[in-house]
C-alpha cells in the first residue's frame, strides 16, 4: 500500500516523514498516544480512553490534522497510514 | 579499476589540457587550461568513492571564467568562475556532484575523523568550525576521513573515508595552528588545500554524531536521536535530495540507532577538539 508517511522511533520518540512535503515531523509522547488512541473514535471518547481533558486530547488531534497526520469524518477521527521503517 | 590517484595527463595543443583521473570508485576527467587543470587534478587525486559512480567529466572554458559537469551526458551543473577563489568553487562543485550521484551510500556535510578505530561524525553549517577542529583532532591523533563530505553505509553502520584535502582558509590556519602532519597539495585565492597524511583507510564504525555549534561554555551533552534526525533535515544531506529521501530517511534512523549523539558547544575549535578527544578516549 502507498503511503504518504513514514516514520521512525528513535528512543521512544516518533519522528515522520512526510514524503510528498519533504519534511520532517517530530510527534512528542502526548500526541503520540493521542494519535494511537484516536481511531474511529471522536474526541470525548479518545479523552476517555486517555483519561484527559477533551479540550487537550482535540488541540492534540488537531495539531496533528495540520500536518495531515489525521482527518476528522463526522466527528470521527482517522489516522493516515504510516510505514515504519 | 586503475590504481587510486593515477593521472593520464594530455595536453594536445596550446595550453589546454586534459586529464583523466581514476580514482577508485569514480573515473573524473577534466577538460581546462593548464592552470586550472593542474591543481584541480592534485587536489582531487586522494578521492576514493565507496560506491561506484558514473564517469563524470568537468569542464572549463578556454578563459577559465566558465565551468560545467556532465554525468551520463547530462549537463549537471554550470557556474562563473570568479578570478580568485575559483578553485574552492570548483572542488565544492565535483563533490557536491558525488553526493548527488549516489545511490546506496549517504551523505551528510560534515567532517568525521576516526578515533581509535570509531568514527566520530562532526555536523555544522559552513563557517562553525568543522576544519579546524577536524584538524586538530587529526594532529591529535586521529584519522583524518573527511572535513566535508562524510559518507555513510547504512547497512553496515560505518563512515566510508572521502578523502578531499582539508580546504584551510586563513582562520582556519590562525585556529589551529600547526597542521597535523601531510602535504599541501594545491593552493588558490586564500585556500590551501591540505592532505593529512593520516588517513583512514577503509569502512569504520560510527561511534557518534555530534552537532557542533560554535560559542558558549565548552559542554558536550547527551542529545537526542530525534532531535538529531531532525537536524539533518535542515542540513545538507541525502534528505536533501528528491530521488534519496525516503532510503536516507530509513538510513539516517539505522546509522542513529546504533551511535550515540551529542551537542556540543565551544568558544573555540581548540576546545572543541578537546571535549571530543577526551570524549572519544572515554568511550
Amino acid at each position: 500500500m502507498s503511503t504518504s508517511f513514514l516514520a521512525t522511533e528513535l528512543d521512544g520518540e516518533v519522528v515522520l516523514l512526510d514524503v510528498p512535503e519533504a519534511r520532517l515531523i517530530q510527534v512528542d509522547a502526548w500526541s503520540r498516544q493521542a494519535w494511537e488512541a484516536c481511531e474511529g473514535r471522536t474526541t470525548e471518547e479518545v479523552a476517555a480512553v486517555l483519561r484527559a481533558p477533551a479540550k487537550r486530547v482535540r488541540e492534540a488531534l488537531q495539531a496533528l490534522a495540520g500536518t495531515g497526520l489525521v482527518s476528522e469524518d463526522q466527528g470521527r477521527w482517522l489516522r493516515a497510514a504510516l510505514r515504519w521503517v | 579499476m586503475a590504481a587510486g590517484g593515477a593521472a593520464l595527463g594530455v595536453i594536445p595543443v596550446g595550453a589546454r589540457a586534459e586529464r583523466l583521473l581514476s580514482l577508485p570508485g569514480w573515473q573524473v576527467r577534466i577538460a581546462a587550461p593548464e592552470p586550472v587543470a593542474a591543481p584541480l587534478a592534485a587536489t582531487l587525486s586522494a578521492i576514493a568513492v565507496a560506491e561506484p559512480l558514473p564517469p563524470f567529466e568537468v569542464s572549463v572554458s578556454e578563459d577559465g571564467r566558465q565551468a560545467a559537469g556532465t554525468a551520463e551526458g547530462r549537463l549537471l551543473w554550470s557556474v562563473a568562475l570568479p578570478r580568485s577563489g575559483w578553485l574552492p568553487l570548483l572542488v565544492g562543485q565535483v563533490g557536491a556532484t558525488a553526493t548527488a550521484l549516489l545511490r546506496r551510500l549517504l551523505f551528510i556535510h560534515a567532517g568525521a575523523v576516526a578515533v581509535e578505530g570509531r568514527a566520530w561524525v562532526i555536523i555544522g553549517e559552513s563557517g562553525t568550525g568543522k576544519t579546524s577542529t577536524v584538524a586538530l583532532l587529526t594532529r591529535h591523533g586521529a584519522a583524518y576521513l573527511t572535513d566535508e563530505i562524510t559518507l555513510l553505509d547504512p547497512a553496515a553502520g560505518t563512515a566510508l573515508p572521502f578523502p578531499l584535502p582539508m580546504a584551510v582558509k586563513p582562520w582556519t590556519a590562525e585556529a589551529v595552528g600547526p597542521l597535523p602532519e601531510g602535504s599541501e597539495v594545491a593552493n588558490e585565492g586564500s585556500v590551501r588545500f591540505y592532505l593529512p597524511a593520516d588517513r583512514g583507510a577503509g569502512p569504520t564504525s560510527v561511534r557518534a554524531f555530534v552537532l557542533l555549534r560554535p560559542g558558549g561554555r565548552p559542554e558536550l551533552k547527551p542529545l537526542s536521536r530525534a532531535e538529531v534526525l531532525m537536524a539533518l533535515g535542515q542540513h545538507h544531506s541525502s534528505l536533501r535530495y528528491p530521488h534519496r529521501l525516503e532510503d536516507a530517511f530509513a538510513g539516517f534512523s539505522r546509522l542513529l540507532r546504533g551511535a550515540r549523539c551529542y551537542s556540543l558547544t565551544a568558544p573555540s575549535p581548540a576546545a572543541a577538539a578537546e571535549l571530543l578527544t577526551a570524549a572519544a578516549r572515554a568511550s
